[in-house]
């Protein structure tokens, strides 16, 4: 991908770079089963329990139950990953949509989903994959090396553990990562963070990028997914600590976390740990999941806090899900022109050459080859 | 469509008088309960953003629950003397609790997680219980009061009376209360007439003291309706309704309850608490594929036809081909008022268009009326998840529509979709919609997205991206999304292929008028996102149904030698309990399908739902009555009834099929008229057996005391179980023809147990000395 190296690309150019991709690589779906990988980060308790430590719920898991994302299970004292090399959702999608604005720009990434999650946001926009039980979805049996494979076969650059949380399928996203880096290619995945501390740095190792969703700033818009803040800005302290490519996306849904005075203080918060230089989005909510009869997200809420979020110190902050948007683009900091010009999640124009400002030659932060 | 009360609460052939004076206090008992009844359900609908299949479950809980308050009322009027104190206790506690449970139904919607069908089931339940109960007492209670004047032939004049009551209720809620008062005014005005009746009964009691404790609440009532309080109490009733939202507008009409909410400049119109529209920035990903695709598959569109939807963008979208004429239809005038109302710059342009007609017509008979030679057709609604909707996505919908359309005509809709997994509900409905469209048209073409997108048309034309360019640039079309890339995008061959993954090996089912498949994977849809863990109740109805017919029929058939086994030989009286629990459930199936039918056949229901209810209480009354009076023996007049009622049961679907014969001749107006005749012809069979059945019982020897109460129970027994099994499950799953077959299968083996049971009692009686 050169896309960095192209100053005014066309869209038909994007197109071009392998869409209508041939299907017959994707397998069929098939009922799960039982494939005996046992999991990472748990230990045993008492009376055949174990206690999983992968993320900050610390699951008490007694036999032959499973933990609270519905895909970890104690068989017989040992704890298993129930959808190792299973998922259920198997989709090429450009890489804008995860969204990642600063991450190989009009390229393609291979998403990659599964049943299972640990939080319960009543938004979920996957919510009949995350919310799923283990056993009821169809899935394609793909282990790490098929799904690298079927990357370089389909000629995508990036592999992206999206749609329900990675966290839950970790071993799976781990092996992956780790052939994806020896075979060249890269690795994204789109979480909740809220990992523990030992195995997210053990996954950040080998990826590239990761996209965060920042559910609210208070423990009351975290409610609303049956989850905590805190272990969500522990995990961005860390990522914002290593080399990976990050960015924030905050979707705003009204009655749930649309404070203005919330997003003021998240954005602050992000500014002053991670940096100004965190892409952060504003995505505007949809009706979904168990939230059906909540409005659409205004366009000025959004445009408010977008202004809120730069007032803060924030470089790149993008309005999402209004096709159309001007802020849907990414702005030089230096001299405000555009730099990736876009339509929802479609590029039309990339101004920038060796990962500067075409027009002033400002450094851009970003992962551009 | 069940009646407010079980047949089984009139006591008749126990009356008593109606003595001067009472007709009033009965006649408002018998409007108070249906009104009530109506407003409430509708109240449930919004909360639980239910459709008309969550209908049957609210009635069975009503019947339930107002049943009970009957055993209520009996046994406190069999405990003691009549009391017109207790009546006017009772009377006045209906009308406090009515009031009461309309703020609980508003209330419910912010309770957490509220929704799905065990807790609408439960909370419905809970929510209904303090008026049905109270208002099941009353007419034990009224009953008692009349009997002890000791006129006999009162009390089916008594049952008139109410049934008057009921009708006149029926009929003043759908044509004057509901299109032009508030749910809470009406509620307060059922209150305030109730107590006022509550004031005359005690001072005819002679208790001064209990009319004068009445009073403050009188006066309660009647500043509550006043237009500053209510005003006042309505808007704090439906803050709790609409917790943490700018409510501009509430509304109840005659299509639903529409409300208008509203910040940073933007409108969203709710239909029944769901969101149906935002203003000025709706979905325009949405707006602009189902728009562009279908007139872009058109070589030159110049008649278009929007059915529902075409409000906020669509109808803006379609205008950029410049076609000739574009017809929108939109059923409820309402949501145009409200729009007018609340205006967009948007939709004020569209709205006035010089090529838009707008009709305030049911889309489909907008279809029917009009000669067609339609271009392009776009159905701008959602999912068909209520009958109103399923609709305009059934097999009979498309072959009118392909009549309809002009050579090369192209039809578009959208389904619920998904790019990362559709749900097996969500295939099986989209599989179901395009086979029926393929049934119509002879080239469907699916594009899978957020929303599958559906083009149908009978053109020979391939359909082809580069055509759809082509033309959006030759016609000068500007949109923001939709061009090369974004086409690309959605026709990239892996979507469509991970389409056919999902639908592909499914059941051939079709979504039909008379199986109306969309609304049950809706309702099983629904149901999985509030309350998964009930999913497998959905799934083993959806399993047998799929397992075929014959399996009804073949386990029916193995459990009718064993009902004729156990149930004459031993004790002739025990048939009688069966006959009556079939018959509470033939009713429930008989009112179910009746909304069914009147639903598809005229496609507006909620006007009509008063007094289609009404007409079934009339016709029960009067089978009660005639019964009641006629000479013929008890048993031979109970199986006549029962012959009758599996005769219209087997009969109905050709009676609906006259009747839409007959809209077509008739016009809309006077069929849907004289379709009432079919709610009162079930009610007069199933309300005629009450009085032979509860005859025979005391007849029997040993059963003088219990025998009411079990009939009773049996009655309430059959309609639950059919309000709650056949409208939710057998009903969307099976199709009305199929389940009142099969109903029908039941109700013979009731009819056999007569005609053995006959046969026994004339054998015992022959050995007698």
């Amino acid at each position: 991908m050169k896309s960095n190296r192209i100053r005014f690309i066309p869209l038909a150019a994007v197109a071009a770079l392998g869409i209508m991709t041939s299907t017959g690589a994707i397998p069929s779906p098939v009922q799960p089963e039982f494939t005996g990988h046992e999991a990472m980060y748990w230990k045993s308790a008492e009376n055949g329990s174990v206690v999983c430590e992968l993320c900050f719920r610390n699951c008490v898991i007694p036999p032959s139950r499973r933990g609270f994302c519905g895909v970890r299970e104690n068989r017989g004292g040992v704890l298993y990953s129930l959808v190792y090399g299973q998922p259920s959702s198997l989709q090429v999608d450009p890489v804008e949509k995860e969204p990642q604005h600063h991450f190989l720009p009009g390229t393609r990434i291979l998403c990659l989903g599964t049943v299972g999650c640990n939080f319960t946001c009543t938004h979920c926009h996957n919510w009949h994959l995350s919310q799923a039980d283990y056993g009821d979805l169809r899935v394609y049996r793909l282990s790490p090396q098929q799904v690298v494979d079927l990357a370089l076969e389909m000629d995508i650059p990036t592999i992206s553990f999206t749609y329900n949380d990675p966290t839950v399928l970790y071993e799976y996203v781990l092996d992956t990562a780790r052939l994806a880096r020896e075979n060249g290619l890269r690795i994204l995945w789109h979480s909740n963070g809220s990992l523990s501390t030992r195995p997210l740095k053990r996954l950040l190792a080998y990826t590239d990028a990761v996209t965060i969703d920042l559910k609210g700033y208070s423990e009351e818009a975290y409610r609303n997914s049956g989850a905590s803040l805190e272990p969500v800005l522990e995990t961005l302290r860390i990522i914002g600590r290593s080399d990976v490519w990050l960015e924030i996306v905050y979707l705003v849904v009204p009655t749930v976390n649309d404070d203005p005075e919330e997003i003021r203080l998240a954005a602050r918060w992000i500014a002053d740990n991670l940096g100004g230089h965190v892409p952060l989005h504003f995505s505007r909510f949809f009706p979904s999941y168990r939230l059906t009869s909540v409005s659409p997200t205004p366009i000025a809420a959004l445009e408010n806090a977008r202004a809120a979020a730069m007032d803060e110190g924030l470089a790149f902050v993008s309005i999402g899900n209004v096709p159309g948007h001007h802020a849907n683009s990414t702005f030089c900091r230096d001299c405000g022109s555009v730099l990736i010009e876009r339509t929802h999640f479609h590029v039309d124009r990339i101004n920038m050459e060796d990962g500067r400002c075409a027009h002033c030659g400002a450094v851009v932060p970003g992962v551009w080859e | 469509m069940r009646p407010l009360r079980s047949r089984g609460s009139r006591r008749m052939g126990i009356g008593g008088p109606e003595q001067p004076g009472h007709t009033l206090p009965v006649m408002l008992m018998g409007a108070g309960g249906i009104i009530g009844q109506i407003v409430l359900m509708r109240e449930l609908i919004i909360t639980f953003q239910g459709n008309e299949l969550t209908i049957g479950i609210i009635l069975a809980n009503w019947l339930l629950i107002e049943g009970l308050g009957s055993l209520a009322g009996a046994g406190a009027a069999s405990r003691r003397a009549p009391s017109l104190r207790l009546i006017t206790l009772v009377q006045g506690l209906f009308a406090v609790f009515l009031p009461v449970c309309l703020f609980a139904s508003r209330a419910a919607s912010g309770i957490w997680g509220l929704q799905g069908l065990p807790a609408l089931f439960v909370m419905s339940a809970v929510v209904l219980f303090p008026a049905a109960f109270t208002h099941g007492m009353l007419f034990p209670l009224w009953n008692s009061i009349l009997e002890s004047g000791g006129k006999v032939q009162a009390a089916g004049r008594t049952y008139v009376t109410e049934m008057a009551g009921t009708v006149f209720g029926g009929v003043a809620l759908s044509f004057v209360l509901n299109p032009f008062v508030q749910p809470l005014i009406t509620v307060l005005s059922i209150s305030l007439l109730n107590l006022l009746c509550s004031v005359m009964v005690a001072l005819r009691g002679g208790s001064r003291r209990l009319a004068i404790i009445h009073l403050p609440l009188v006066l309660l009532s009647a500043v509550s309706i006043l237009p500053g309080p209510s005003s006042r109490i309505r808007l704090w009733s439906l803050e709790h309704r609409w917790r943490g939202h700018h409510l501009l507008h509430q509304h109840s009409g005659v299509h639903g309850t529409l409300a208008v909410t509203g910040g940073g400049g933007q409108f969203t119109f709710h239909r029944d608490g769901v969101p149906v529209l935002t203003t000025p920035h709706g979905d325009l990903q949405r707006n602009e594929m189902l728009a562009h695709l279908p007139m872009l598959s058109h070589p030159r569109p110049e008649r278009v036809l929007v059915i529902g939807g075409g409000a906020g963008g669509l109808l803006t979208e379609v205008l950029k081909h410049r076609p000739r004429l574009v017809a929108y239809a939109e059923l409820d005038p309402d949501l145009l008022n409200l729009l007018k109302l609340f205006p967009t710059p948007e939709t004020e342009r569209e709205l006035s268009h010089p090529s838009v007609e707008t009709v305030t017509m049911d889309g489909r008979r907008y279809l029917e009326r009009e000669p067609g030679g339609w271009d392009v057709v776009i159905v701008g609604l959602g999912m068909p998840d209520d009958l109103q909707t399923n609709r305009l996505y059934t097999g009979e919908f498309f072959s009118l529509a392909s009549k309809r359309m002009a050579p090369g005509g192209v039809l578009g809709l959208m389904l619920p979709g998904s790019p990362s997994y559709l749900p097996e509900e969500m295939a099986r409905l989209n599989r179901a919609v395009e086979l029926s469209l393929g049934d119509a048209f002879p080239r469907v073409t699916v594009v899978p997205g957020e929303e599958n997108l559906f083009l149908a048309t009978s053109s020979e034309a391939p359909f082809s991206r580069d055509t759809l360019i082509k033309r959006l640039n030759l016609r000068q079309v500007e949109t923001v999304l939709l061009g090369r890339a974004h086409l690309d995008y959605v026709l990239e061959p892996i979507h469509l292929h991970r389409y056919r993954q999902a639908v592909d090996g499914l059941p051939d089912l079709r979504n039909t008028d008379a199986r109306p498949l969309g609304v049950f994977y809706g309702m099983v849809h629904w149901n999985r996102l509030f309350s998964p863990e009930s999913a497998g109740v959905f799934h083993f109805f959806q399993r047998v149904a799929e397992g075929g017919f014959p399996f009804y029929h073949l386990s029916i058939l193995l459990i009718l030698p064993l009902a004729l086994w156990l149930l004459p030989v031993r004790r002739p009286a025990a048939a009688i309990p069966p006959v009556v629990f079939t018959s509470g459930f033939s009713a429930m199936m008989l009112d179910l399908a009746v909304v069914y039918s009147f639903q598809v056949l005229f496609g507006h229901l909620y006007q009509w739902l008063g007094v289609l209810f009404a007409a079934f209480m009339a016709g029960a009354a009067t089978g009660a009555l005639k019964t009641g009076r006629s000479p013929m023996n008890q048993r031979r007049r109970l199986l006549l009834l029962d012959v009758s009622i599996v005769l219209l049961l087997m009969a109905f679907p050709l009676l609906v099929k006259l009747f839409a014969l007959l809209k077509g001749v008739a016009g809309y107006s006077l069929s849907s008229a004289a379709f009432l005749v079919l709610p009162f012809l079930a009610g007069f069979l199933t309300g005629g057996q009450f009085p032979p059945a509860v005859s025979l019982l005391r007849e029997s020897g040993g059963m003088e005391e219990r025998g009411p109460g079990v009939v009773y129970g049996s009655d309430l027994l059959g309609g639950w179980l059919g309000g709650i099994v056949g409208g939710v499950f057998l009903l969307p799953l099976m199709g009305v023809q199929a389940v009142l077959l099969l109903t029908a299968w039941l109700k013979t083996i009731s009819v056999l147990c007569l005609v053995v049971t006959g046969k026994s009692i004339r054998k015992v009686r022959g050995t007698l000395p």
